[in-house]
């Protein structure tokens, strides 16, 4: 009780809440294995060819609107592979549409702002929303193996127990409930740091595919990557084969044996999402029909033109 | 401020009333941009380890669930050394009974290096400590209990004790190939038997997620 009546003082406890569940809010830091991303331009460069090896190499980007297809095929099929997120045809399809509309001058960009406004309604809505079953799951995926949640900034979050971010998150959900405005405002402050550092570093360490994203915007299948990159705090960086040889290193460092990984349950083992290796999170929870909706239909209608 | 917020946020999450508060060990003085494995004893006794990059000013902020009463910082380091292992290959169905590792650095100082096999997933496979070390260049050990491994390549991991009682100081590796048991798949699903849910079930994967028919997005492995 004592806790609902300081969440009623401190409206921004719901943000911490919301930023700590890291799906909703993408409690993400730049980072690029164990370095930050801002540093030294030897580490810029080091980031530069992660990126490369990762995004940069592994999603096909469309400049024409024929090649819109294969951009959101290898969007899909990049996310998926990562956190096992997996998209259905009938989205890939949309996106693809989404795409090419865009590529032809049928749909404008999507623009910084914008993103930024759609992932925080889409957050605010979800939030709302979210059912107890649907934050005992997300906690879960959130949960590392040492049984705690957090980012990977070392204490810049902080860290609970499951239970605690159970509790927050329920008490955030009835901010949101409510349509407080402090939650909206923080939350907004928030993912616009989080897209902002991640639009310019991709802009400017990739600016073949990302050169134009502060001037002009971004396309469908690139806010859908930002997006994702936010929800499930992956960096994007570093090719497939080079994942797996983090993941083979992580076990051995962690002397986990096959009857251990067995044992887990609803694991991919894959890098990122639901108890991901790298850093757990629940992304899925963020990507709802409705959210994915909001991204699209910027493109589709553009409804800030 | 964005930078900011985040802290602020996070001191509101403290200062809740009723609220567990959070709690962090700051763990200073340590070597810039090295790897620490920090455990942690809580006054309950029970304990936890992170391990954690230092950063460029050599200090850990460990975030804890309760104040931490002890805490002890080990630098975990790696030699990253090419070893050689005799024999390099094992027959899995009648291994040898011992393996001999040869290299540089093996020390026995505070206890016998620590001889751990890996499956090439990186899966630990069996650990042993060495009977004998010679002259820090050569090392025998028994060969664990490989009766479950499969064919394939392995790497053999040599770790040394260091003065703080941890094994912390990581030797190198050396590579062995293993054959005579090859892993199955006997409901040709893709996955093997060993991680298949339901070995016989074709299907039935890995983890067993039953997903959804055609939803926006689906979590599946």
């Amino acid at each position: 009780m004592s806790l609902i009546k300081g969440l009623r003082r401190r409206p921004l406890i719901a943000i911490a809440t919301v930023l700590a569940f890291s799906v909703l809010a993408g409690i993400a830091v730049w980072y690029s294995s164990r370095l930050p991303a801002k540093a030294s331009a030897e580490d810029k460069q080091h980031l530069q060819n992660q990126l490369r090896k990762g995004i940069g190499s592994e999603v096909r980007f469309a400049v024409r609107p024929e090649q819109a297809d294969e951009a959101a095929a290898s969007a899909a099929d990049f996310i998926h592979w990562r956190s096992g997120l997996k998209f259905s045809d009938g989205f890939k399809k949309r996106l693809a549409k989404a795409e090419s509309d865009v590529l032809n001058g049928k749909s404008p960009y999507i623009t910084v702002d914008e993103l930024t406004d759609d992932m925080t309604a889409a957050v605010v809505d979800r939030l709302a929303t979210l059912t107890d079953d649907e934050i005992e799951e997300a906690a879960e995926a959130s949960t590392d193996a040492h049984g705690e949640v957090r980012s990977r900034a070392d204490a810049k979050w902080g860290v609970m127990s499951k239970q605690e971010l159970i509790l927050q998150a329920k008490a955030g959900r009835e901010w949101s409930r409510r349509g407080d405005v402090g939650l909206q405002l923080g939350l907004r402050s928030m993912i616009q740091g989080e897209v902002n550092d991640r639009v310019n570093t991709l802009s400017t360490l990739l600016p073949e595919q990302f050169g134009n994203a502060n001037s002009q915007g971004v396309t469908p299948t690139q806010a859908l990557l930002i997006a994702y990159s936010v929800a499930a705090d992956d960096p994007l960086t570093n090719s497939r084969s080079d994942i797996a040889q983090m993941l083979v290193q992580k076990r051995m460092d962690e002397r986990q044996t096959r009857e251990q990984r067995k044992a887990e349950k609803n694991v991919s083992g894959g890098p990122y999402g639901p108890n991901g290796l790298l850093h757990p999170s629940a992304p899925g929870l963020f990507f709802t029909k409705s959210a994915i909706d909001k991204l699209l239909n910027l493109s589709e209608g553009g409804k800030k033109q | 401020m964005k930078k900011i917020l985040p802290l602020l946020l996070l001191l509101f999450v403290l200062m809740l009333p009723g609220c567990t508060p959070g709690y962090s060990c700051s763990v200073s003085g340590l070597v810039p941009n090295s790897i620490y494995l920090i455990l942690i004893t809580y006054a309950d006794g029970s304990t936890s380890t992170h391990t954690l990059w230092s950063g460029p000013s050599g200090i850990i902020i460990v975030p804890t669930k309760a104040n931490c009463s002890t805490y002890v910082a080990v630098p975990l380091t790696n030699s990253n050394l090419s070893l050689s292992a005799s024999p390099t290959s094992i027959y899995l169905l009648s291994p040898p009974s011992t393996v001999t590792i040869t290299g540089q650095s093996f020390d026995t100082t505070y206890g016998m290096p620590r001889v751990e096999y890996f499956d090439g997933n990186g899966y630990l496979v069996g650990s042993v400590y060495a009977t004998s070390v010679s002259g820090g260049t050569s090392l025998t050990a028994n060969v664990p209990d490989l009766s479950s491994a499969y064919s394939g390549s392995y790497q053999i991991r040599v770790t040394n004790k260091t003065s703080q009682g941890y094994y912390s100081h990581t030797v190198g590796s050396a590579d062995v190939s293993a054959y005579g048991r090859d892993r199955l798949d006997s409901d040709g699903d893709g996955w093997y038997d060993d991680e298949d849910c339901d070995p016989y079930d074709p299907y039935r994967g890995s983890y067993c997620n039953d997903c959804p028919e055609d939803p926006t997005v689906i979590i599946c492995p």
